[in-house]
């Protein structure tokens, strides 16, 4: 069985490209199943049956929280976790599958440290895909209107008719964190000796096949096509729609970063895939 | 070398910097020139502390303050420490008057220019004299060489209280925010200027920024408010469901036991309990309070901080449940609601009561901890614990905690004036009698209508009775069904008595005997409301820095026994129970030969309301808010707490045709929808789908507060149904023809009944579209917090309302 864990920030297109990955035909990948807060007491946890507990997941697979909950007993820390693996992978192969992943943000790996998790991924020989949107900006406006709107990602449609104010000053902020963040949490990752292979959301725009095949080469499963995701883009194309500040936050988008001002020698290690 | 002087600087107590010590040594020789190296900068506190006056004079004779060629112009400086310490010191043993005197000698005395040490103490120093003081001290503190960031911003946010120098201060308040975006005590500022200027899309970008950095309740609301004002109800109900609960800090050694008890108590504030719950909650809450107050023992000194932490969010969970309080006789009789639980005000009382006591539990740990502190700042947050004290005796009418506080605090401030000002407030709510005057106080006795038109003061003249009247409203209980509810509107009498009075500060009636007449409890929670004459009030008593009556009237004229409509411009007020009083005693006649006496601050909105009903600038005598003004020959209308059906009749009257209108019998087909838009307070999140549902109704949307009297007459006079979020603008239901159908939306945690009582008196068909209240908002309290209505109980409200 194959492992790999996207390593990622919120708003840089990992549902889309994880729910992609999750239609190839030999990988099971799953969104955020080690995040942390749900909001389900031990109590019910451990008087409900797996199978009534996993169907109130959209991903019919417990979180990682839940299943803690669920098998409240002599386990402790990375036991859990193993046998949480254990129980992802049997899932997999309960459909067929042969290498299982799931999406990790930032904030909720932030746990990880005390855990022990990290060494338990990587004592299992996880991969890890870490992915970046370079756009700065429209990340920070993305997560801005979803804050505002509290839709983060969905299937389905909806309706939002008002417009949103989008802190621009803050924005210039917040960018220059997230350029410092890239360059840290990639650091942090290597240094826990995982393979990783860095992704862009913009390519995964522009030359979605490319990149999706160097993917999965890195995965070591066969190229192959795979449906689009049927998750929607949740920001309008046409911001001006509902942004109430859009001139000024234009100007914002039209200023782009150099890539080389990210802090990270990103176009290097993407080229020869150094990293890998 | 005197044997005491000796004594004392032997003496000298261990904590005393040994650099005190050589300078006394040195004073004591003789040797002045080492004496003053050492002592110039402390000046005079340390020759007053050590009591060796003599020595101090000699010292002075030799020794100049200001830096000159003898002296090294280092040493000619005052102490930084020293300055905030002694205006402090002066606050806290003195008055503020002293301290501010203090503060210019030092001001004029040292170079604070140059020195950027001492203007930051100076700062310090315009600080703790707080807010009254700012006008006073703008010139200082715009001299002062401050050069950090923070000093800055602590200038311009006192500068900013001064209107000559908001421009400036504003100015350096954005550059600040410009280097440093997520600066949050000059965003805080920033935003709420933004908001009192009304610049609503700033205050939404700044309460934004703010709010997503720490979630708070308090930036929270504001931006709710600040949401909703800009027609964005689904973000702020998003704001809403993201903001944090209320918590200590962590580090606070009560956050354990104490956020179990908040939590407790925020959790089960919905008015209604089930019987199986109830005994247990009550069980929990005591056991909590209990806990928390064991745990304070164990609190030092260190902990003293945490302590205030602790009260002031006590506090502010505590201030819903006043609510509570004043709704009690409210909530007793409505009809329990089965779906939520049993109605409980004795439960609700139980937990409001354990706040209290938790409350009183911190002020009685706290003052003693705060007094034995050598920290001149826990000395200055005793005013704030002897308030607590007060208000904790004033609810649960015991004595025994402010009085245990008093006594603490004499020892050690007896000269102090926020003591003295806390003394007169004990005497004022809790005096068996009048206080005796002193050479700047003067006491007054406060008298309920029937007490105070007794024989002996005033004459009866008149009594126009009124009529109860009994009638239904209709609401939507909590699963959303339609409930009906009896409402008994009381009679209401309307009293006259005659007799020599004065009008005291523009608004109080004083009898010949020096008493005041209390106009009732509705809508006035202190009475007499500030002024600067004003120096306390209480429930039996209030005290004056002084009373002169500056003129005479010897014209017959009539005075309202509350002369509200200043101190509280509301329409319904004004309108329900001020101008109808008015009215109904002109249709009665009663002023044929008498003028009508009222307070020259009026709204311009009520003086036309009053030109509608006949009263033209000749028949009134203004009396204005700074006035003391004797009336020889005056008739005194009662207060009324409740609307009355005949006095409304007379105000549909006379208004109707000052404005020219015919009152129309039956209803039209005009359907009207009132919204608050001009409002921050009491919004309603679905207000957009409310509006939507509304004008697909055939709704007519209106802004009552944009149009004059005489059009929201005409508007209202053919209204067939009025619809919208409950507010004064509902007052006008009583120009509406009988048959009318009012909808009002609010919240169920705060309903009253005066809106319904005016559509029984005027035989209209109400019903209330009841909400529940955002979470987790203890800031502001249940009154004024904004509320959800659940959507389908807006389309049923509606469709009864049109159909």
């Amino acid at each position: 069985m194959k492992r790999f864990f996207m390593y990622t920030d919120g708003r840089t297109g990992s549902t889309a490209i994880c729910d992609e990955l999750g239609k190839h035909a030999s990988i099971c990948c799953w969104q955020e199943l080690l995040s942390y807060g749900f909001g389900i007491s031990a109590q019910d946890a451990s008087s409900s049956s797996l199978s009534a507990l996993e169907e109130k997941y959209a991903d019919s697979v417990l979180p990682y929280e839940v299943f803690k909950l669920h098998h409240v007993g002599d386990l402790r820390g990375k036991a859990v976790l193993r046998q949480y693996i254990e129980y992802l992978e049997s899932k997999a192969r309960q459909r067929g599958k042969d290498a299982i992943g799931f999406k990790v943000l930032y904030h909720h790996a932030s746990h990880w440290e005390a855990d022990g998790a990290l060494e338990v991924l990587r004592d299992l020989n996880f991969l890890v895909l870490h992915n970046m949107r370079l756009d700065l900006a429209r990340k920070f406006v993305s997560g801005a209107i979803a804050r505002m709107r509290n839709i983060w990602n969905t299937q389905e449609a909806f309706e939002f008719n008002e417009r949103v104010l989008i802190d621009v000053p803050m924005a210039h902020k917040v960018m220059d964190r997230s350029k410092k963040t890239y360059r840290q949490r990639d650091e942090f990752i290597k240094t826990f000796g995982f393979d990783v292979l860095l992704t862009v959301y913009e390519d995964f725009l522009e030359e979605r096949e490319a990149f999706l095949n160097r993917v999965f080469g890195f995965l070591e499963v066969p190229e192959q096509e795979v449906d689009r995701s049927t998750w929607k883009v949740v920001t309008p194309g046409d911001l001006s729609e509902i942004i109430e500040n859009y001139e000024e936050v234009r100007r914002l988008l039209d200023d782009k970063i150099p890539t080389e001002e990210v802090e990270f020698n990103f176009s290097a290690q993407q080229k020869t895939g150094s990293d890998v | 070398m005197t044997a005491r002087s000796s004594k004392l600087a032997i003496s000298i107590k261990s904590r005393v910097p040994l650099r005190f010590k050589r300078g006394v040594r040195q004073l004591l020789k003789g040797n002045f020139a080492d004496c003053a190296k050492i002592f110039l900068p402390y000046r005079v506190k340390v020759f007053l502390h050590y009591r060796i006056l003599p020595q101090y004079e000699r010292f002075t004779g030799k020794v100049s303050w200001r830096p000159d060629d003898s002296v090294d112009s280092s040493l000619g400086r005052v102490s930084p420490a020293l300055i905030l310490r002694e205006v402090r010191n002066a606050k806290l043993h003195k008055s503020d008057a002293a301290a501010q005197a203090l503060l210019e000698e030092y001001a004029s005395n040292v170079d604070c220019l140059e020195n950027t040490k001492t203007a930051t103490a100076l700062l310090g120093a315009v600080e703790v004299l707080g807010a009254d003081r700012i006008n006073q001290n703008a010139e200082l503190l715009r001299s002062l060489n401050l050069t950090d960031r923070s000093s800055n911003f602590r200038r311009a946010r006192l500068l900013l209280m001064s209107p000559e120098h908001r421009d400036s201060a504003l100015s350096v308040l954005n550059d600040l925010l410009d280097e440093i975006p997520d600066d949050r005590p000059v965003l805080q500022v920033l935003a709420n200027q933004a908001k009192q200027s009304e610049d609503w899309k700033k205050a939404e970008l700044l309460f934004g920024r703010l709010f997503w950095l720490a979630k708070s309740p308090a930036i929270g609301y504001q931006y709710c408010s600040v949401l909703l004002h800009r027609k964005k109800p689904i973000q702020a109900d998003v704001v809403a469901k993201s903001i944090a609960p209320e918590t200590l800090p962590r580090s606070n050694p009560l956050s354990k036991d104490m956020q179990e008890l908040l939590a407790e108590l925020v959790q089960s504030f919905p008015v209604t309990i089930s019987e199986e719950k109830l005994q247990q909650h009550v069980e929990n809450i005591s056991a909590l309070t209990v806990k928390v107050m064991s745990r304070l023992d164990s609190l030092g000194e260190k902990d003293c901080r945490h302590l205030l932490a602790a009260l002031d969010l006590v506090r502010r969970i505590e201030g819903k449940f006043r609510v509570v309080r004043r709704f009690e006789s409210f909530y007793a009789k409505q009809a329990s609601d089965e779906s939520a639980g049993t109605l409980n005000v004795e439960c609700l009382n139980f937990q409001w009561e354990a706040l209290i006591r938790v409350q009183r539990s911190i002020v009685e740990r706290a003052v003693p901890l705060c007094l034995n502190s050598d920290d001149v700042t826990l000395h200055l947050s005793l005013p704030r614990l002897v308030d607590r004290a007060l208000d904790v005796s004033k609810f649960t009418q015991d004595t025994s905690c402010i009085t245990n506080v008093l006594q603490q605090c004499r020892g050690r401030f007896k000269h102090a004036e926020w003591l003295h000002h806390y003394e007169l407030a004990y005497k004022a709510n809790f005096s068996e009698a009048l206080p005796e005057d002193g050479t700047s106080v003067h006491w007054r006795r406060l008298e309920r209508w029937g007490d105070f038109t007794h024989a002996a003061r005033l004459k009866a003249v008149n009594e126009l009775p009124g009529q109860r009247k009994k009638g239904v409203y209709f609401y939507n209980d909590s699963r959303g069904k339609i409930a009906q509810a009896d409402c008994v509107v009381s009679a209401c009498s309307i009293q006259l008595a005659q007799g020599p009075v004065r009008i005291v500060a523009g608004e109080l009636i004083e009898a010949a005997d020096t008493t005041l007449l209390h106009p009732g409890e509705y809508h006035v929670k202190e009475y007499p409301r500030p002024n600067p004459l004003l120096l306390t009030t209480g429930n039996k008593f209030c005290a004056f820095s002084e009373i002169t009556v500056q003129r005479s009237l010897d014209v017959p004229v009539i005075v309202l026994g509350n002369m509200d409509g200043v101190s509280v411009p509301n329409y319904y007020h004004w309108m329900a129970l001020i101008l109808s009083r008015i009215c109904y005693l002109a249709e009665q006649n009663e002023f044929s030969e008498r003028k009508l006496c009222i307070p020259r601050e009026i709204r311009p909105w009520m003086s036309e309301s009053l030109r509608l009903a006949g009263f033209t600038d000749e028949r009134i005598v203004y009396v204005a808010s700074n006035e003391s003004v004797e009336l020889t020959d005056a008739v005194v209308v009662s207060p009324i707490d409740t609307p009355s059906e005949e006095a409304l009749e007379c105000l549909r009257k006379r208004l109707f045709d000052g404005a020219g209108l015919q009152p129309k019998r039956t209803s039209t087909s005009k359907n009207l929808l009132i919204m608050r838009d001009d409002v921050l307070g009491r919004r309603m999140f679905e207000e957009g789908a409310f509006r939507e549902l509304a004008k697909k109704r055939g709704f007519i949307e209106i802004a009552p507060g944009r149009l004059s009297v005489a059009e929201q007459l005409e508007v209202f006079s053919s209204a067939r149904s009025i619809a919208g979020m409950s507010g004064a603008a509902f007052m006008n239901a009583v120009f509406s023809p009988s048959g009318a159908k009012v909808l009002a939306a609010t919240k169920r945690e705060a309903f009253g009944l005066e809106f319904a009582a005016l559509s029984i008196l005027r035989d209209q068909e109400y019903r209330w579209l009841l909400g529940d209240n955002m979470p987790l908002d203890a800031w502001h309290g249940i009154v004024n917090a904004h509320y959800h209505v659940d959507k389908k109980c807006l389309e049923d409200g509606l469709g009864w309302c049109c159909g």
